[in-house]
Protein backbone atom coordinates (compact mmCIF):
# COMPACT_ATOMS: atom_id res chain seq x y z
CA UNK A 1 0.00 0.00 0.00
CA UNK A 2 1.28 3.67 -0.76
CA UNK A 3 1.39 6.15 2.02
CA UNK A 4 2.29 10.26 2.57
CA UNK A 5 5.13 10.41 4.70
CA UNK A 6 6.53 13.17 5.79
CA UNK A 7 9.93 13.66 7.20
CA UNK A 8 11.35 16.51 9.44
CA UNK A 9 15.04 16.49 10.21
CA UNK A 10 17.06 19.78 10.07
CA UNK A 11 19.74 17.63 8.43
CA UNK A 12 19.72 16.80 4.60
CA UNK A 13 22.15 13.76 5.03
CA UNK A 14 19.67 12.33 7.30
CA UNK A 15 16.23 12.77 5.73
CA UNK A 16 17.94 11.17 2.77
CA UNK A 17 18.60 7.90 5.18
CA UNK A 18 15.11 7.60 6.33
CA UNK A 19 13.98 8.24 3.10
CA UNK A 20 16.95 5.30 1.61
CA UNK A 21 15.46 3.45 4.95
CA UNK A 22 11.90 3.77 4.07
CA UNK A 23 12.71 2.58 0.42
CA UNK A 24 14.32 -0.31 1.49
CA UNK A 25 12.04 -1.34 4.22
CA UNK A 26 9.04 -1.81 1.36
CA UNK A 27 7.73 1.78 1.31
CA UNK A 28 9.01 2.86 -1.71
CA UNK A 29 6.11 3.62 -3.45
CA UNK A 30 4.75 6.08 -0.57
CA UNK A 31 5.31 9.79 -1.19
CA UNK A 32 7.64 11.15 0.72
CA UNK A 33 7.81 14.80 1.49
CA UNK A 34 10.13 16.59 3.45
CA UNK A 35 10.78 20.10 5.86
CA UNK A 36 13.36 20.98 7.68
CA UNK A 37 11.68 22.04 11.06
CA UNK A 38 8.73 22.04 12.46
CA UNK A 39 7.43 25.50 11.38
CA UNK A 40 8.26 24.43 7.59
CA UNK A 41 6.78 21.27 8.22
CA UNK A 42 3.38 22.70 9.58
CA UNK A 43 3.19 24.99 6.10
CA UNK A 44 3.41 21.80 4.22
CA UNK A 45 0.96 19.95 5.57
CA UNK A 46 -1.23 22.58 5.11
CA UNK A 47 -3.97 21.10 2.09
CA UNK A 48 -1.30 17.61 2.28
CA UNK A 49 -2.70 14.31 3.19
CA UNK A 50 -0.56 12.89 5.86
CA UNK A 51 -0.64 9.45 6.68
CA UNK A 52 2.65 9.40 9.03
CA UNK A 53 5.11 12.01 10.21
CA UNK A 54 8.65 11.23 11.10
CA UNK A 55 10.28 14.15 12.93
CA UNK A 56 13.18 15.07 14.76
CA UNK A 57 14.08 16.89 17.92
CA UNK A 58 16.65 19.48 17.75
CA UNK A 59 16.18 21.72 14.96
CA UNK A 60 16.27 25.29 14.89
CA UNK A 61 12.83 27.47 14.00
CA UNK A 62 10.38 24.93 16.02
CA UNK A 63 11.49 21.84 17.89
CA UNK A 64 10.36 18.32 17.70
CA UNK A 65 8.31 18.69 20.52
CA UNK A 66 7.09 22.02 19.54
CA UNK A 67 5.93 20.91 16.25
CA UNK A 68 4.22 17.47 17.67
CA UNK A 69 2.35 19.26 20.13
CA UNK A 70 1.03 21.88 17.53
CA UNK A 71 0.15 18.74 15.40
CA UNK A 72 -1.79 17.30 18.01
CA UNK A 73 -3.79 20.33 19.12
CA UNK A 74 -4.87 20.20 15.45
CA UNK A 75 -8.19 19.32 14.75
CA UNK A 76 -7.35 18.34 10.91
CA UNK A 77 -3.67 16.67 12.16
CA UNK A 78 -4.22 15.16 16.06
CA UNK A 79 -4.91 11.95 14.44
CA UNK A 80 -1.67 11.36 12.22
CA UNK A 81 0.36 9.20 13.90
CA UNK A 82 4.07 11.27 14.95
CA UNK A 83 7.17 9.10 15.22
CA UNK A 84 10.16 10.94 16.84
CA UNK A 85 13.66 9.98 15.53
CA UNK A 86 16.43 11.94 17.83
CA UNK A 87 19.92 11.63 19.56
CA UNK A 88 18.04 12.87 22.73
CA UNK A 89 17.53 9.12 24.58
CA UNK A 90 16.80 10.92 27.86
CA UNK A 91 14.37 9.25 29.93
CA UNK A 92 12.14 12.42 30.61
CA UNK A 93 12.83 13.88 27.07
CA UNK A 94 10.98 10.27 25.65
CA UNK A 95 8.29 10.89 28.02
CA UNK A 96 7.95 14.11 27.04
CA UNK A 97 7.21 13.10 23.66
CA UNK A 98 5.23 10.62 24.66
CA UNK A 99 2.95 12.69 26.63
CA UNK A 100 2.53 15.27 23.74
CA UNK A 101 1.00 12.53 21.74
CA UNK A 102 4.24 10.82 20.22
CA UNK A 103 3.38 6.94 18.50
CA UNK A 104 6.71 5.51 18.88
CA UNK A 105 10.16 7.09 19.37
CA UNK A 106 13.74 5.49 17.74
CA UNK A 107 17.17 6.91 19.03
CA UNK A 108 19.86 7.65 16.39
CA UNK A 109 21.74 6.08 15.89
CA UNK A 110 19.31 3.30 14.10
CA UNK A 111 19.06 0.28 12.07
CA UNK A 112 16.86 -0.42 9.23
CA UNK A 113 15.19 -2.65 11.19
CA UNK A 114 14.12 -0.48 14.04
CA UNK A 115 12.69 1.92 11.39
CA UNK A 116 11.14 -0.66 9.50
CA UNK A 117 9.57 -2.36 13.18
CA UNK A 118 7.47 0.65 13.86
CA UNK A 119 6.89 1.93 10.78
CA UNK A 120 5.05 -0.95 9.52
CA UNK A 121 3.73 -1.77 13.38
CA UNK A 122 1.76 1.94 12.93
CA UNK A 123 0.54 2.15 9.55
CA UNK A 124 -0.75 -1.86 10.08
CA UNK A 125 -2.61 -0.42 12.92
CA UNK A 126 -3.91 2.44 10.64
CA UNK A 127 -5.02 -0.15 7.92
CA UNK A 128 -6.49 -1.97 10.96
CA UNK A 129 -8.32 0.47 11.77
CA UNK A 130 -9.71 1.60 8.33
CA UNK A 131 -11.02 -1.88 7.96
CA UNK A 132 -13.48 -1.43 10.84
CA UNK A 133 -14.50 2.23 9.69
CA UNK A 134 -14.89 0.66 6.06
CA UNK A 135 -17.41 -1.56 7.55
CA UNK A 136 -19.71 1.62 9.82
CA UNK A 137 -22.22 2.78 7.60
CA UNK A 138 -21.60 6.24 9.13
CA UNK A 139 -18.10 6.36 7.78
CA UNK A 140 -18.03 8.99 5.04
CA UNK A 141 -15.89 12.21 3.97
CA UNK B 1 33.71 13.45 34.68
CA UNK B 2 34.93 14.68 31.57
CA UNK B 3 36.76 10.93 31.50
CA UNK B 4 33.65 9.09 32.07
CA UNK B 5 32.23 11.26 29.71
CA UNK B 6 35.15 11.05 27.14
CA UNK B 7 35.37 6.81 26.97
CA UNK B 8 31.37 7.50 26.67
CA UNK B 9 32.05 9.53 23.08
CA UNK B 10 34.14 7.55 22.32
CA UNK B 11 32.32 4.23 22.62
CA UNK B 12 29.33 6.36 20.81
CA UNK B 13 31.95 6.90 17.67
CA UNK B 14 32.08 3.44 17.09
CA UNK B 15 28.99 2.35 17.77
CA UNK B 16 27.69 5.27 15.39
CA UNK B 17 30.68 4.73 12.73
CA UNK B 18 29.80 1.43 12.40
CA UNK B 19 25.75 1.37 12.71
CA UNK B 20 24.99 4.38 10.54
CA UNK B 21 28.53 4.84 8.70
CA UNK B 22 29.64 1.08 8.07
CA UNK B 23 33.40 1.59 8.91
CA UNK B 24 34.87 0.34 11.74
CA UNK B 25 36.88 2.63 13.77
CA UNK B 26 39.90 2.48 16.32
CA UNK B 27 40.65 4.61 18.89
CA UNK B 28 44.09 6.11 18.83
CA UNK B 29 45.98 8.27 20.94
CA UNK B 30 45.89 11.72 22.08
CA UNK B 31 47.88 14.31 19.49
CA UNK B 32 47.41 18.01 18.99
CA UNK B 33 46.76 18.90 15.78
CA UNK B 34 50.11 19.21 13.71
CA UNK B 35 50.45 15.64 14.47
CA UNK B 36 47.60 14.73 12.77
CA UNK B 37 48.79 15.12 9.16
CA UNK B 38 45.71 16.46 8.57
CA UNK B 39 45.77 19.28 5.50
CA UNK B 40 44.58 22.46 6.92
CA UNK B 41 42.94 23.32 3.71
CA UNK B 42 41.28 19.99 3.12
CA UNK B 43 39.05 19.16 6.46
CA UNK B 44 35.88 19.92 7.53
CA UNK B 45 35.44 20.73 11.58
CA UNK B 46 32.18 21.24 13.31
CA UNK B 47 31.09 21.40 17.29
CA UNK B 48 28.50 20.88 18.72
CA UNK B 49 27.72 22.58 22.56
CA UNK B 50 25.90 20.67 25.19
CA UNK B 51 24.14 21.69 28.65
CA UNK B 52 22.58 20.14 31.84
CA UNK B 53 24.44 19.73 34.94
CA UNK B 54 27.71 19.11 33.21
CA UNK B 55 28.33 21.35 29.86
CA UNK B 56 30.87 21.83 27.32
CA UNK B 57 31.39 21.24 23.93
CA UNK B 58 32.53 18.72 21.50
CA UNK B 59 34.50 19.39 18.35
CA UNK B 60 35.38 16.80 15.38
CA UNK B 61 37.69 17.35 12.70
CA UNK B 62 38.03 15.65 9.72
CA UNK B 63 39.78 15.56 6.17
CA UNK B 64 37.42 16.33 3.63
CA UNK B 65 37.92 12.97 2.04
CA UNK B 66 37.10 11.11 5.04
CA UNK B 67 33.66 13.32 5.32
CA UNK B 68 33.30 12.43 1.58
CA UNK B 69 33.65 8.59 2.33
CA UNK B 70 31.14 8.77 5.32
CA UNK B 71 28.69 10.75 3.52
CA UNK B 72 28.96 8.46 0.54
CA UNK B 73 28.36 5.36 2.43
CA UNK B 74 25.67 7.51 5.16
CA UNK B 75 23.42 8.66 2.33
CA UNK B 76 24.07 6.23 -0.89
CA UNK B 77 25.23 8.39 -3.28
CA UNK B 78 28.18 8.30 -5.44
CA UNK B 79 30.90 10.42 -4.33
CA UNK B 80 30.71 12.46 -7.25
CA UNK B 81 27.36 13.62 -7.04
CA UNK B 82 28.00 15.05 -3.52
CA UNK B 83 28.22 18.99 -2.77
CA UNK B 84 30.23 20.22 0.15
CA UNK B 85 26.64 21.12 2.00
CA UNK B 86 26.52 16.81 2.15
CA UNK B 87 29.61 16.81 3.62
CA UNK B 88 29.70 19.04 6.22
CA UNK B 89 25.57 17.89 6.88
CA UNK B 90 26.98 14.29 7.20
CA UNK B 91 29.94 15.17 10.14
CA UNK B 92 27.45 17.71 12.12
CA UNK B 93 25.24 15.25 11.85
CA UNK B 94 27.70 12.34 12.99
CA UNK B 95 28.59 14.61 16.11
CA UNK B 96 24.77 15.54 16.99
CA UNK B 97 24.77 11.30 17.48
CA UNK B 98 27.80 10.48 18.80
CA UNK B 99 27.20 13.54 21.59
CA UNK B 100 23.42 12.76 22.27
CA UNK B 101 23.92 9.15 22.24
CA UNK B 102 26.86 9.65 24.81
CA UNK B 103 25.44 11.96 27.06
CA UNK B 104 21.90 9.33 27.55
CA UNK B 105 24.38 6.90 28.32
CA UNK B 106 26.01 8.22 31.33
CA UNK B 107 23.03 10.11 32.27
CA UNK B 108 19.96 8.60 31.46
CA UNK B 109 17.82 10.45 34.23
CA UNK B 110 19.15 13.67 33.74
CA UNK B 111 18.34 16.03 31.40
CA UNK B 112 20.21 18.21 29.16
CA UNK B 113 20.36 20.20 26.17
CA UNK B 114 21.99 19.90 22.84
CA UNK B 115 22.21 22.68 20.69
CA UNK B 116 22.72 22.94 17.02
CA UNK B 117 25.61 21.84 15.20
CA UNK B 118 27.57 23.79 13.08
CA UNK B 119 30.59 24.00 10.70
CA UNK B 120 33.87 25.64 12.09
CA UNK B 121 36.92 27.07 10.19
CA UNK B 122 40.23 26.13 10.90
CA UNK B 123 41.10 29.61 12.47
CA UNK B 124 38.07 28.80 15.11
CA UNK B 125 40.12 25.71 16.22
CA UNK B 126 42.73 26.28 19.07
CA UNK B 127 45.78 24.48 17.75
CA UNK B 128 47.28 23.57 20.88
CA UNK B 129 43.92 21.67 22.26
CA UNK B 130 44.73 17.96 22.73
CA UNK B 131 42.64 15.64 20.37
CA UNK B 132 41.66 11.98 20.70
CA UNK B 133 42.45 10.39 16.96
CA UNK B 134 39.81 7.94 15.44
CA UNK B 135 41.64 5.65 13.15
CA UNK B 136 39.27 4.87 10.36
CA UNK B 137 40.55 2.43 7.45
CA UNK B 138 43.50 4.59 6.20
CA UNK B 139 42.29 7.85 7.65
CA UNK B 140 42.25 9.82 10.74
CA UNK B 141 39.67 11.94 12.62
CA UNK B 142 39.94 14.21 15.53
CA UNK B 143 37.75 14.67 18.34
CA UNK B 144 37.70 17.10 21.83
CA UNK B 145 35.84 17.41 24.53
CA UNK B 146 35.84 20.66 26.10
CA UNK B 147 34.28 20.96 29.33
CA UNK B 148 33.47 24.18 30.79
CA UNK B 149 34.55 25.01 34.31
CA UNK B 150 31.95 25.47 37.22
Amino acid sequence: MSYSILIVDDSLPMRSVIKRTLNAAGFGSSEILEAPNGREALKLMEGAWIDLIMTDYNMPEMNGLEYIKTVKAGEMSKDIPVVVISTEGNDEKIKDFMDAGAAGYITKPFTAEAIRDLVVNILGEMDYEEDIDDSDDDFDF
Amino acid sequence: MKKILMTAMTTSISEVMETMFFLPVEIGSKIIFEESGIEKNKLIACQLTFSGDTSGKLITVAPSDLAAEMAENFMGEAKDQLTRDHLTGTLTEMVNMVCGNALSQVKPKVPYKLGIPEQISFSDLNENIDYTSIEIIDAIMLISLIMNEV
